[in-house]
């Protein structure tokens, strides 16, 4: 006897499910919404209860961490699935996990768990296994069975990001790991609580493997807060609807978010075939590491969108590289979660959106690429590095769409990827630290098609983007600010420009132990422009600091101080003081000691861009001027603009005709420097024949194309190489 | 549904509607005839008479004319250049420039914020007629030039036989 | 003989004008005019005549007499919006300079609906009220427990404000990182600028963080400070303004104004931007005062207007506090009595969606113009109201006693094309439905917001007011089982009301770090009372001098301590009332622990509880009040059950839960107290509709407050 709907066992509920949209195309094989017809306004009411009901859940528990990544970012998120893991409504908050869940619930009914675990009302369960459904170690989530008269009716999960996982280095997401064994604490679905009682011998595991637990018991519990605020709140809704309207609605909804998916698709998309790639470097040649993972490696991250008349989205990264024995790898769920989180922001964002969407959509994420892997014990503790490259080949992809069919308000050519620097050693209270700065999660947009793109305001991974207050983050680590600026010039130059990213100077303070490390893209391109716009510029592959400075001396005599970069080719850190100064483009910086009144710049970046730069509108670029946002060296090379700086009113002005014959010269160039596509072709196929291409490159191409025939023959073909040739 | 005018949709495109009113077309459900309306702002504005049936991106459009006989879609530029039927990859036929230098690279972004050019270099595609720069890649070194976007042109076009009679006049 | 008009409340609202006249015994009387937003004067001053009509008075003969007039508007918000404020010099923490620029990522989306935060295309930063070439970035660092990093360089200070002199600036703000810790760098700053301005002859006013706000969030604190510099003056100008017009016709008193914090200050008062919004709360604090009258401390204040339905909690006769609410899409540190809002009104446009085929209700509302479809403007977007209108509920003839004729049938026709069709329904099901689905949502907001809180609903009675409360009430409470549902007479008015009775109050805020370790000993808490004391005393002092400077006695004024506490660690706290006014006694500490953790444990479920983590104070909080003239509420004497004949105004049909049922209906005036009102019935006003549906009764108790009865 099952605890799943008449007596059937969970298993034999997702195996029908899956059989009847096979056979159908529909979900749950239902060709007409019977209740929906019937009364389309009590469905609504019904929905409107559910959906009231989770973001309720979410704002209460918001309240109840200490983690500024939840408190302050809102990096927490609440959902509300069907027995067998559907999404059926779910609140804001980092809402790529509504799926990654869903396929943990999905792993724990094929596992078995009703048998073998046992699954019953006030059970908890945690998971942050990538694997099985996750994106990464950091993001933790709670999962709990909710039974109606025995029955299991829903299940209901809770999930934020948690400061520290417990890694072979500090913070959520250890750098230094090149398998699973160094990414910190694995928790399989497990089972840690009964009865709304989490386990003691659970709770003693984290207190003694984790540094410092004020933080994980706080998110914990607004987590399990959540969950339960929803249980509550689902129970008095099955109460009032009564429990075979509930049943019978979840199908129903979750079918028509099917329908409805589809039918966003065929209204704000072209039908045919979209391709872009994006790519990740993970230069660790020379690093402390084992051999496997010493080495320079580029993730390769093709992505191909095909989209069909009848609104039919497939996603493919048919050609993408290994995976690799670093943290830079992905999983399955974690791709899946992230075509979700593009998709809600992009097609689907009105709020109504569930797992229908899912079951509208087709993936193929190649076995043993890095967006697949094949070795179990792959770490999977940087996710979003790779992750975040391609989908923002994704980003550009939806956007050409949405250009064809006139939706030019909708486009975003993509964003600045996050990086991240990581604190750990001991607080300024004397505790053991671990942490992370998670003002990281306010990026540049990517220049939209009708305006620049958002500064300093955008991660692609939470909608709801926020780097939180100085004070807050000084109240949570060792640091003074010394300043907290916008990047002048990183967001990439276009017709419309990619919003700037941000930096700050960040002096060590209140602790002589300290430990940080700092990983992120940069030694190549992981985003570009689209129909002309460049490519943001690379702030995250530089590493600047200066250790055993003279600040204190430069403070006592009221001397200049860094507060930002500067001239990028003399940064302020290097000029205002003395001290060991370090500039390291290496774009990763394994776990590195500071110091009270050591310095330390982290780089945020910007967004690429739209467009041919010498489109950008004048009173663009006046704007950009008057808040010190543009960079000089570019104007004229690039914008093809001439200005000039008013005595009187210190306002800049942009004059025009000047410009005008400017932009015109930049055209008469680009005659002159343009080659013929085709002969840029056989100088290019020679270099590919004599094989004259860095070490990392060619171990990509090589990895590719061992993976993917198709992508090796359409390789082979372009260059017109012989059907042997291999790197 | 909401519908908008000819003009209001120019000035959006243009990227000068004020700000709340765009606010206002983002939020709201989207116009459905907004496609037919886009081709027709394009074809008054291009300076030649083929009949464009898909803006592919800024200054590059899809056009139904005869190529060699029989009826075809080709990629045409707003300045009248041809490139190749929308079955090939116009990149081919463009001006191209590589960014593969530190110089060239720290020209469009500031130095030394660049990337390595041995792991990735910046390709720039312009018109050969008015040398507008249509896309940009930004690839490692012997990467294939991407071929980014083919329309199904067709599949669209059966799903609004009306629009078809409308523009696909002959043939 | 003619009344004398005691007291005069006003509240400027974002279309209708809002007057309410109080005589000495209590008796009320409303007037209503179009808000005049460009200069709120002229609404003002019509409404009042509009008012005063009813008492057969007219300014002249109104004004002379009254003793307090108090304001709730938006002065100061339209200031922001328009971005019409001064031009302000802004002196940062060096390295802040690009922060009013760059915000907080949050403020790109502040404001915005379920759909559009996740639609992340639409996100903008706002345009920022100092243009980049008047801030200034200063040296010197303080850090979070309040020692000095870096000195202030002072030689900075000197150069940026003799600069920004020069270009002409109209005030001087700073906001240094931590100043809420140790305001000593903003204090130097301060005292260096005024130097600079004596050299050159000039005087500017000074605005520094810490003394505006010294609560922590620094992007909040600034927020807050560069909005008193820049909107305080032109927003304190209108407002003398309207003073003005009442000196003229001979009002002798000083105009007042609410705050958001629940009290009423002096227009002149400093930290003008307490007032930037009022409006929402005046109910809250009516709904308070008519409670304590009535007996009742708990309450729930549901307030439904043409945009949006308002709901406040009244716990043990304490309203909350929202800490860091945002205004006009900023985040302000502000302490704001808290209000949750949804986009539910009778202006919410309902929309299909073609490809769902689902409704779509709001959040975006009509607006006053062109306005519903059925005030005939040729809008296109039919509303709730239209619903209540096509089904009945509405008399096209009565709607603000016939000053607007609404044409119901351009209503049926709008209504029918763009909804009811799609969805495949009746005209008038879907309609019914409509009001029905809003009435849901409503219904769901008040759940979350009394059981979000951990309370239950039978421990409170709720007050409907707003133009719309009472034609809705009766369904957004099915089923909540509230102790008792109140409809005050003068409901139309209500938040206008509210203000006039709230107490004059200042509230002081200092955010501070305090840990309790668990199981202090008595001497580690004796500190800690030490601690809390020192501050309390501090607050005491400003508000004795902001008092005295009003012209009160320290025996006039009466001081409440409250708490912000949390576990250690946590960065949010619950406001928790202190039992003692000074804190020493250990016992006092504890008595702080026990409140703080029985409300804990309501608001966030047992299982979120934490005690181990010990406790901490994050910041602490000074009321200072001053009792004022307030409204008596007149006992009238009860007339019988059965309503006099010259209140009923004949029978209506109403489209009911899937029929067209015959509903009685009734001038609400004219009902007597102690007069029951059998359902199903409509009482009319002016102003507003009161619904009483099938199997429910509303009894008229000795106030004029309609019970609505099952």
């Amino acid at each position: 006897m099952g605890i799943g709907w008449n007596g059937k066992a969970l298993s034999e509920m997702l195996q029908e499910n899956s059989d009847l949209l096979a056979e159908t195309g529909c979900c749950y094989g239902l060709k007409t919404l019977s209740l929906k017809q019937g009364d389309p306004l009590k469905f609504e009411r019904v929905f409107s209860r559910l959906r009231g009901a989770i973001v309720a859940a979410r704002e209460t528990a918001l309240h109840i961490s200490a983690s500024p990544i939840v408190r302050e970012l809102g990096e927490l998120c609440f959902v509300l699935y069907s027995p067998e893991g559907d999404c059926i409504a779910l609140s804001t908050g980092i809402i790529v996990h509504v799926h990654t869940m869903s396929e943990a619930i999905k792993w724990m009914i094929r596992q078995n768990y009703e048998e073998d675990v046992g699954i019953r009302e006030g059970d908890i369960f945690i998971n942050n296994d990538a694997l099985v459904g996750d994106a990464h170690t950091a993001d933790v989530q709670s999962l709990i069975p909710t039974f109606h008269e025995g029955e299991l009716i829903a299940w209901i999960g809770g999930v934020n990001h948690v400061m520290e996982i417990g890694g072979i280095d500090a913070g959520g997401i250890p750098i230094t790991t090149t398998n699973r064994f160094g990414d910190g604490l694995y928790f399989t679905c497990e089972k840690v609580g009964e009865n709304d009682r989490l386990f003691r011998t659970y709770q003693i595991r984290c207190e003694r493997n984790l540094r410092g637990t004020v933080h994980w018991n706080l998110d914990e519990k607004a987590r399990l807060a959540g969950c339960h605020i929803m249980r509550e709140a689902l129970k008095e809704i099955i109460d009032e609807f009564g429990v075979d309207y509930y049943k019978q609605f979840i199908r129903e909804i979750i079918e028509e978010g099917r329908k409805l998916f589809s039918g966003r698709v065929k209204e704000r998309l072209f039908p045919g075939r979209y391709r872009a790639a994006s790519f990740y470097d993970v230069p660790q040649k020379g690093a402390p590491l084992p051999a496997n993972a010493a080495k320079d490696m580029i993730l390769h991250a093709p992505v191909e969108v095909t989209v069909k008349p009848d609104g039919m989205f497939k996603l493919g990264m048919n050609g993408a590289s290994k995976w690799t024995y670093s943290p830079a790898n992905s999983s399955l769920p974690a791709m899946q979660g992230g075509l979700w989180v593009s998709i809600t922001q992009m097609l689907a964002y009105d709020g109504k959106v569930n797992d229908g969407a899912y079951y509208a959509t087709e993936q193929e994420f190649p076995y043993g690429s890095w967006s697949n892997p094949d070795w179990p014990y792959v770490s999977l503790s940087a996710t979003w590095g790779p992750l975040m490259v391609t989908f923002n080949a994704v980003y550009r992809c939806m956007s050409r769409s949405f250009f064809s069919r006139g939706y030019l308000e909708e486009i975003i050519s993509g964003y600045g990827h996050t990086g991240l620097i990581q604190w750990g050693g001991t607080d300024q209270y004397g505790n053991p630290m671990g942490g992370i700065n998670f003002e990281l999660c306010a990026s540049g947009m990517g220049a939209r098609g009708i305006m620049d793109g958002l500064d300093s305001g955008y991660a692609m991974w939470n909608p709801e983007s926020d780097m939180g207050n100085m004070e807050i983050w000084e109240l949570v680590f060792p640091q003074i600010y010394l300043g907290r600026r916008i990047i002048p010039g990183s967001g990439g130059l276009g017709k419309y420009r990619g919003g700037n990213g941000f930096h700050s100077v960040i002096m060590m303070w209140g602790s002589d132990d300290i430990e940080l490390t700092s990983a992120g893209p940069g030694k190549i391109f992981d985003n570009c422009g689209i129909f002309g716009g460049y490519p943001s510029a690379r702030v995250g592959r530089r590493k600047i600091y200066c250790q055993d400075t003279d600040l204190p001396e430069i403070f006592k005599d009221k001397r200049p101080y860094p507060s930002f970069e500067g001239d990028p080719k003399n940064p302020e850190i290097e000029k205002f003081v003395e001290g060991d100064f370090h500039s390291d483009d290496k774009s990763i910086m394994f776990p590195t000691s500071f110091h009270n009144h050591d310095v330390f710049v982290t780089f945020w970046h910007g967004g690429p861009g739209y467009g041919d730069p010498i489109e950008r509108p004048i009173e663009l670029v006046e704007k950009d001027l008057n808040n010190g946002y543009a960079l000089q060296e570019t104007m004229g090379s690039v914008l093809g603009v001439v200005s000039r700086q008013d005595n009187e009113t210190s306002e800049w002005k942009v004059d025009e005709e000047k410009t005008g014959a400017l932009r015109q010269q930049i055209l008469d160039q680009r005659g002159q420097r343009g080659v013929p596509a085709k002969d840029w072709w056989k100088a290019e196929r020679e270099r590919i024949m004599k094989k004259e291409l860095s070490e990392p490159v060619q171990r990509m191409y090589r990895e590719s194309m061992s993976i993917s025939i198709p992508w090796a023959e359409e390789f082979r073909a372009f260059w017109e190489l012989p059907d042997d040739f291999e790197f | 549904m909401p519908t908008y005018s000819k003009e209001t949709i120019t000035s959006l495109i243009e990227g000068k509607l004020p700000w709340t009113t765009t606010k206002q077309i983002m939020s709201e459900q989207k116009d459905p005839d907004r496609f037919e309306k886009i081709l027709e702002i394009h074809q008054d504005r291009v300076p030649w008479s083929d009949t464009i049936v898909l803006c592919m991106g800024e200054h590059l459009y899809i056009v139904r004319k005869r190529v060699n006989g029989d009826w075809g879609f080709m990629v045409k530029c707003e300045c009248g250049f041809e490139f190749c039927e929308y079955s090939r990859n116009w990149k081919m036929e463009a001006l191209m420039y590589v960014r593969d230098t530190e110089e060239k690279l720290e020209e469009i972004m500031p130095a030394p914020h660049i990337a390595d050019p041995e792991w990735g270099v910046i390709r720039e595609y312009y018109c050969p007629g008015c040398k507008t720069q249509l896309e940009v890649e930004a690839l490692p070194p012997g990467y294939p030039v991407i071929f980014d976007f083919l329309p199904d042109i067709d599949g669209f076009y059966e799903m609004y036989p009306d629009l078809k009679k409308k523009l696909f006049k002959e043939g | 003989m003619k009344k004398t008009v005691e007291i005069l409340g006003m509240d400027a609202g974002g279309t209708m004008t809002d007057t309410i006249l109080i005589d000495i015994q209590g008796n009320m009387v409303i007037g209503k005019a179009a808000t005049t937003p460009h200069d709120e004067a002229i609404g003002f001053v019509e409404s009042t005549r509009d008012a005063l009509q009813n008492w057969d008075l007219n300014l002249e003969e109104g004004v002379p007499g009254m003793k307090v007039a108090i304001y709730s508007g938006t002065a100061m918000l339209n200031t922001l919006i328009e971005r019409k404020g001064d031009r302000v010099g802004l002196l940062v923490t060096k390295g802040m300079e690009d922060y009013l620029l760059m915000e907080r990522g949050c403020q790109s989306y502040l404001g915005y609906h379920y759909a559009d935060r996740l639609h992340s295309v639409t996100h903008v930063s706002n345009p920022p009220l100092i243009p980049k070439k008047w801030i200034r970035g200063i040296g010197g660092r303080i850090d979070l427990f309040g020692q000095e990093v870096a000195p202030l360089y002072d030689h900075e200070v000197r150069e940026a404000v003799d600069s920004l002199i020069e270009e002409g600036v109209e005030s001087i703000c700073i906001c240094f990182v931590n100043s809420y810790v140790t305001p000593s760098h903003e204090k130097e700053a301060e005292t260096i600028a005024r130097q600079v301005m004596k050299k050159k002859g000039k005087v500017l006013p000074v605005y520094t963080s810490s003394d505006i706000q010294p609560v922590w969030r620094e992007a909040s604190r600034l927020n807050c400070t560069v909005i008193e510099a820049y909107a305080a003056d032109p927003s304190r100008r209108h407002l003398a303004s309207i003073e003005n017009r009442l000196k003229e016709k001979g009002f002798e008193n000083q105009l007042q104004i609410m705050t958001a914090h629940g009290g009423i200050s002096n227009i002149r008062t400093a930290k003008a931007f307490r007032s930037l919004i009022s409006g929402p709360i005046g109910g809250i604090i009516g709904s308070r005062h008519v409670g304590r009258v009535l007996g009742l401390d708990n309450i729930i204040c549901t307030d439904m207007g043409g945009t949006s339905f308002d709901v406040g909690l009244i716990t043990a006769g304490t309203f909350a506090i929202n800490p860091e609410p945002d205004i006009a899409r900023f985040k302000l540190n502000l302490p704001m009595v808290a209000v949750d809002s949804i986009g539910a009104g009778t202006g919410t446009i309902i929309k299909v969606d073609p490809i769902s085929k689902r409704v779509d209700l709001g959040p975006e509302s009509v607006g006053a113009y062109p306005g519903p479809v059925c005030y005939g403007n040729q809008a296109q977007n039919p509303s709730i109201c239209d619903c209540d209108v096509i089904t009945g509920i509405i008399n096209p003839d009565y709607y603000l006693g016939g000053a607007v004729r609404l044409q119901k049938d351009k209503a049926l026709d709008v209504f029918d094309e763009r909804v009811a069709k799609p969805l495949g329904l009746e005209p008038y099901e879907a309609a019914a439905g409509m009001i029905d689905l809003v009435e849901s949502q409503m219904r769901n907001h008040l759940y979350a917001m009394v059981l979000g809180r951990g309370f239950e609903t039978m421990e409170y009675h709720l007050f409907a007011y707003g133009g719309a409360g009472p034609m809705h009430v009766a369904n957004y409470c099915r089923g909540l089982n509230f102790r008792g549902i109140c409809i005050p007479s003068w409901a139309p008015a209500f938040s206008a009301y509210g203000c006039t009775c709230a107490d004059y109050m200042h509230r002081y805020d200092k955010s501070l770090l305090l840990v309790i370790p668990l199981g202090a000993d008595n001497e580690t808490k004796k500190g800690i009372g030490a601690t809390l004391n020192t501050v309390l005393d501090e607050l005491k002092s400003r508000a004795m001098e902001e008092l005295s400077g009003e012209a009160f006695t320290e025996e006039q004024i009466i001081f409440r301590p409250v708490l912000r506490m949390c576990y250690t660690g946590q960065l949010d706290s619950l406001e928790v009332q202190s039992p003692h006014l000074t804190i020493q006694e250990p016992h006092h500490i504890d008595a702080l622990i026990e409140n703080f953790e029985s409300l804990y444990e309501k608001v966030y479920a047992r299982a979120a509880k934490f005690s181990d983590a010990g406790y901490q104070v994050t910041e602490v909080v000074l009321q200072a009040s001053v009792e004022t003239t307030k409204p008596k509420l007149v006992e009238h004497p009860l007339d019988k059950s059965k309503p006099p004949k010259e209140a009923f105004k004949g029978d209506r049909p109403v489209y009911w839960r899937g029929e067209w049922k015959d509903f009685s209906t009734w001038e609400m005036d004219r009902i007597l107290p102690g007069n029951i009102i059998e359902g199903p019935a409509i009482i009319e006003h002016p102003a507003t509709t009161f619904v009483v549906p099938i199997d429910y009764h509303s009894t008229l108790d000795k106030y004029r407050i309609f019970w609505l009865e099952q």
